[in-house]
Formats: C-alpha cells, structure tokens, sequence
C-alpha cells in the first residue's frame, strides 16, 4: 500500500480546463474520497491517477515515484468503473483472474488468488457463470474481486455505487467499508453523493470547478465548512442559507435580513468576526433550528422565538424534514415526529445561533473563525 | 377500423408479401426437380407440381467437371476475400473509431468511395491494374478485387460494433496490465464477434455472386466462379430445368454459410459488461 501525492496537477483540454493545480495527499491505508457536483473534474483527477488521462502540468506520486510517465499497467493501481467494465465473454473466474494471468502468475497462484476474492466478497456458487448472469450487485463483488485481486497499492473506485438500486447501495456501502478495514488498502474513491463520502471516508476532498475547495475528516468539514458551496453541498438536506446584515445595537450583535432579526450569543462574536454593517450569508444547517417546544430548543441558549408558517412536511419515519416560511424566506428544517408539525399551521422555531456560519457575500468564503 | 378487422387485413399483406418472396423460389425449385416433360409440355399449361420429379438435373451437373471446378474456385474466391477484408477492414475500423484523428470522416468517406461508380465503370481501371500485376486468371485476384468491394461495407459495419462496446473495457484491460494488441485480440474481437460476423456473411454473399468483376478478371482463361459458368453455360441456350438445377446449387452454400455464422449473430452479446 501507499501513498499519493499531487503536486499542482493540471489538466487542460483544448477548450476547458479540467483540473487545477490540485494539491493533495492521499496517505498509506487512507480511505479518502473525491466529492462535489458533475463536472467538478473528480473523475478527470482519478483517471489522471490510473494513468488514462495525462497530466498537463504539475506532478503525481505513487509511493514517493513520480508516476507521471508511468504507463497505467505499471503503476500498481486498481480501478472499478463506475459501469464495472466486466469482460462479457468471460466467467467470473476468468474475469477475477485476468490481470494475474496477464502477469503471467503460475496456474496455482491464480487459483489460489481467485479462490481467495471469491470468498473474500462472497461469490461461492458464481465461478462459472458469465456477467450476463449476473444480478447488478454480484457484477459489482466481480468487478471488486478482479481489482483487488492484483493485491494493487491504491485502489480507484469511480462512482462504484450509483449502478445499483438503494438498498444494495447500503448494503456495498458496509463491504467497501469492511474490506478497507480488512485489508487496510489505500482507496481513492469518487461520488458525487456527499452521502456516501461522509459515511465512507476517513477524509473527503470536496471540488468544484476544477478546483479543490477543502480537505478533512468527514465531520470537520460538515461541522466547519470553509466556503458557501461546501456548506450547501455536505449535509442533507442542505444547510439554510440567508442574506443579510450584521448589525450592532445596545451592546448585542444581530444578524438582520428583511424577514428575520437574529442575535448573535456573546461568546461567539467576542471570537471576532468581520465588521459590523458588513453584508454577509448566514448558513445554518436544518437540525440546528428546533421547533420551541423541543428538548433541543432549551438547551441551545437562545430563548428569542421566532414565528415561522409551516409549508410542507416530509415524515422520513425517525424525523421529517419541514418546510417552513417566513415571508419570503423559505427554510428547511428537521424536527422529531413529536413535534406537531402541520401544514399551514403557524409554529414557534429557535434558531441555534451558536451553530451558525457566516461566509462573505461575494467570495462565498468562511467569516466566522469559531 | 376494429381490431379485428386491422388483424384480417395484416394478416392479407402478410400473405402476399411472403407469397412474393417464396413464389420464385419455389418456381427455382419446383423447375430443378422436373422432368423434361413436365418443361416442354407442348402448348399445355405448365403444371404446379412436376409429372416425375427427378434429380437428373443434379446429377448431370455433378457429373460436370466444369460444374465442380467453378464451384470449388467460387469457395475459395469467397472465403479468401471473406479473410482479406476481414483482415484488413477490422483494424482499419478500429482505429477509426478509438482514434479520433482530423479529417476521420474524410477518410471514411473516401474508403467507400469505389461503391460509388457502377461496378460497370469501376471494373475497367481495376482490370487494367490488376492485368499490369499479373493478378489475372487466379482465385487470389478475384479474391483481391472482391475483398476491393467489400472492405468499405467491413469498415462500416465493424465500426459500428465498434462504437458499441465501451471504451471501459479497453481501458479496464490495460489498467490490469493488457498491451493494446492483447486487449484488440482477447477482449474486443470476441466481444465484437457477432457483429462481425455478420460483415462476414455479408463479404461472402457478395463474392459469391459478384460477376462483373469475376467475368472481366476471368475472361481470357480456363477458371471460372460459378456465376461466370452460368453465363458460359447461358450461351449455349440450355433448358430451364437445368439452369434451375445450377441456381439451387448456387443458394446452397449461402443458405449454409448464414446459417452457421447466424448462431454468433444472437443479440445482447455485450450484456453484463456495463450498467
């Protein structure tokens, strides 16, 4: 296993540029995933990795070697396409065992290897069958099995999961997870579902526009989003995002926008932010404002009640997402099923101040220094 | 209109379009088993079913050694231009596809270029070269010449194969250490197998029937395919019943050929790769 390291890696296109001086280490055994919206260059950044697209500018190390000029087949990765990319005509012994045998590995040693993925991801029973036979969950252990069975340093998964219908999702979700811990590989993984990066991930690199935006566990970056566009793509549903006006008035901080006056708790503006007047967003994430009556909603500090219409409600069983309006401010929130929510009907909702965000208006980037 | 007078009507055209495919051959057929008197009836009408079916036909044209010489050289002419343009037209195809170059359509265009004047007009300068290179008088020229005609259609059609089988399994090859040749011949050949196998049966039904060309390659010696014997035989004005025999004999192998290499032709070969 290894690590990998970009250095300013630049991709261009004749008309576009893909990638921009990305900078990014991926450690030995990390389970760190590539995130953001379609088009953001993740995929190019991976393909960049396993060598099938080339690097325009700036440098990739694979193990501390610079793997720019490396063929693909010499750089000890292993890849699952998002489409699996199964050889049809193959079985499944055939298909696992098709890089060992390009390796030209002894006929008991292929034996031996496929055995070995062949119960690692549970395929007894399937060794003669031909993908065509396969349901689209099966097809996917294959495509695992074959990659992981070169024993690659670094495995690259691009989007291996959106193939398959929810509950197997899930359920492939818990054996990447397994197998990362089982046999501590260094995977670089690429979704655009913020889901599936923040549950998988020992870290996640968030991009956007080619570029990377942010670094960090899972949590850290959901807890202390750096930029507007991090903040609103991790988590769901999205965090609430309001424009407004910071505004000092008898000793108190507010956050004021035509439909809402909020202060600020004490602590967290003696910690410095911006300057007063500034025009600011304010983000703030659906648990953190709770309906008045809530347990929550008394221990966060904050006792000013705001009056809030409820607009639609979305049971999910454990909690239900609620929209609600204030004006035309329309807000997104999550309560328990207990809270009463009903269409239509005013409710009473406090906002968690000491949660909140505050990023620059223009730049989108992170006031708050909290 | 009901239903069911809509099924009524579908169901007329369908008889009469499968009525206008079967009725020459079963007259082919029908003229090949008669008998001589069941042919030359004297003014009576021609009957539906032959008086004495007979194989006399066959047999006389078995018993001919010209019959058997042009058969064997259609054999040989068709599968060898069967291998040449498949040989040639499949890279030529791939490369096509996989690398997009400037000017690929130009290219492409140009391929099918020949199939754009009448083979009448087009035969005149290959012969002329071919005569130049001695390729004259042999099954490998007219195999040439056929193989000439036909690699636009192998391009065209492996090229669309091509463009299905996905660029993932190329790319997923060579990650798992495949040369480029090792992926072409290991995974996309056999993947594009069927699909080629039907611009197989296609180069072998042209070859096998082509006569302009085979007449003017052939025209000064001794080998013949079959469709230039029949213009031989033609000449000498000879009955129905044994031109029926010849055309019988000349389906044959086509019906075989399509036959055998239809078993490759089945549908969803690619399934299970992606998705």
């Amino acid at each position: 296993m290894a690590q990998v390291r970009l250095e300013k890696v630049t991709k261009k296109y004749p008309k576009t540029e893909a990638v921009s001086d990305l900078d990014l280490i991926v450690e030995d055994s990390e389970f760190m995933t590539l995130v953001g919206p379609s088009g953001c260059g993740k995929s190019t950044t991976l393909r960049m990795i396993a060598g099938l697209e080339e690097i325009t500018s700036g440098s990739l190390y694979i193990d501390n070697i610079l793997a720019n000029e490396i063929p693909p087949k010499d750089r000890s990765i292993s890849m699952v396409f998002q489409s699996y990319a199964l050889f049809p005509h193959m079985t499944v012994s055939e298909n696992i065992g098709f890089g060992l045998k390009i390796k030209k590995k002894t006929r008991e040693y292929i034996l031996d290897r496929v055995r070995w993925a062949i119960d690692l991801f549970n395929l007894e029973g399937l060794e003669y069958r031909i993908p065509r036979d396969l349901s689209g969950g099966e097809r996917q252990r294959v495509a695992l099995a074959r990659a992981l069975v070169v024993e690659p340093k670094v495995l690259l998964l691009d989007e291996p999961l959106s193939n398959l219908d929810a509950r197997l999702r899930l359920k492939m979700r818990a054996e990447l997870k397994r197998i990362h811990k089982q046999l501590g590989a260094t995977i670089i993984y690429v979704t655009h579902d913020q889901v599936e990066a923040m549950s998988l991930s020992d870290r996640v690199a968030v991009m956007n526009d080619g570029r990377l935006v942010q670094v960090g566990k899972p949590l850290d970056v959901y807890n202390r989003p750096e930029s507007k566009f991090v903040g609103g793509f991790i988590g769901s549903p999205s965090m609430n995002f309001l424009d407004g006006t910071i505004i000092g008035r008898s000793n108190a901080v507010f956050f004021v926008t035509k439909d809402l006056e909020l202060e600020f708790p004490k602590e967290s503006f003696s910690n410095n932010f911006g300057t007063i007047d500034q025009e600011v967003v304010l983000g703030l994430r659906p648990e953190h404002i709770n309906d008045q009556g809530s347990t929550k909603a008394k221990t966060t500090g904050t006792t000013t009640a705001i009056d809030v219409v409820v607009d639609v409600v979305e049971p999910l069983g454990d909690r239900d997402i609620v929209t609600v309006t204030r004006g035309e401010t329309v807000l997104t929130l999550l309560f328990s099923p207990e809270s009463g929510a009903v269409p239509d009907r005013p409710m009473k909702v406090v906002f968690d101040m000491s949660k909140c965000h505050l990023f620059d208006k223009k730049t989108g980037v992170r006031i708050l220094k909290n | 209109m009901t239903t069911k007078t809509q099924k009524t009507v579908w169901l007329i055209v369908m008889i009469l379009m499968v009525a206008v495919v079967i009725a020459p051959i079963f007259v082919m057929f029908k003229y090949s088993i008669s008998d001589r008197s069941s042919v030359v009836t004297g003014g009576q009408v021609i009957p539906l079913w032959p008086y004495n079916p007979t194989l006399e036909q066959f047999e006389s044209l078995l018993a001919m050694d010209s019959f058997l010489a042009a058969t064997i050289s259609s054999l040989q002419v068709a599968l060898l231009s069967v291998a040449i343009s498949l040989v040639i037209g499949t890279p030529a195809a791939f490369a096509l596809v996989r690398y997009r170059f400037p000017g690929v359509m130009v290219l492409a265009t140009l391929l099918i270029s020949i199939r754009l004047f009448p083979n009448i007009v087009a035969v005149v300068p290959v012969a002329e070269v071919f005569l130049k290179l001695n390729l004259v008088n042999s099954v490998i020229g007219v195999a040439m010449a056929h193989s000439l005609l036909s690699i636009p259609y192998v391009v065209f059609i492996a090229m669309g194969v091509f463009e299905t089988i996905p660029k993932d399994l190329e790319e997923q090859a060579q990650i798992l250490g495949a040369s480029k040749f090792y992926s072409f011949t290991r995974i996309i050949l056999p993947v594009a197998l069927p699909g080629l196998a039907a611009g197989a049966i296609y180069v072998f039904l042209l070859s096998w029937d082509e006569f302009i060309f085979s007449y003017f390659l052939l025209a000064f010696g001794d080998l013949s395919t079959l469709p230039v014997l029949l213009k031989k035989i033609l000449s000498w004005t000879p009955q129905h019943n044994l031109l029926a025999a010849i055309s019988v004999m000349l389906s044959i192998p086509v019906i075989i050929f399509t036959f055998v290499v239809q078993k490759y032709m089945q549908a969803g070969a690619t399934a299970g790769a992606v998705k």
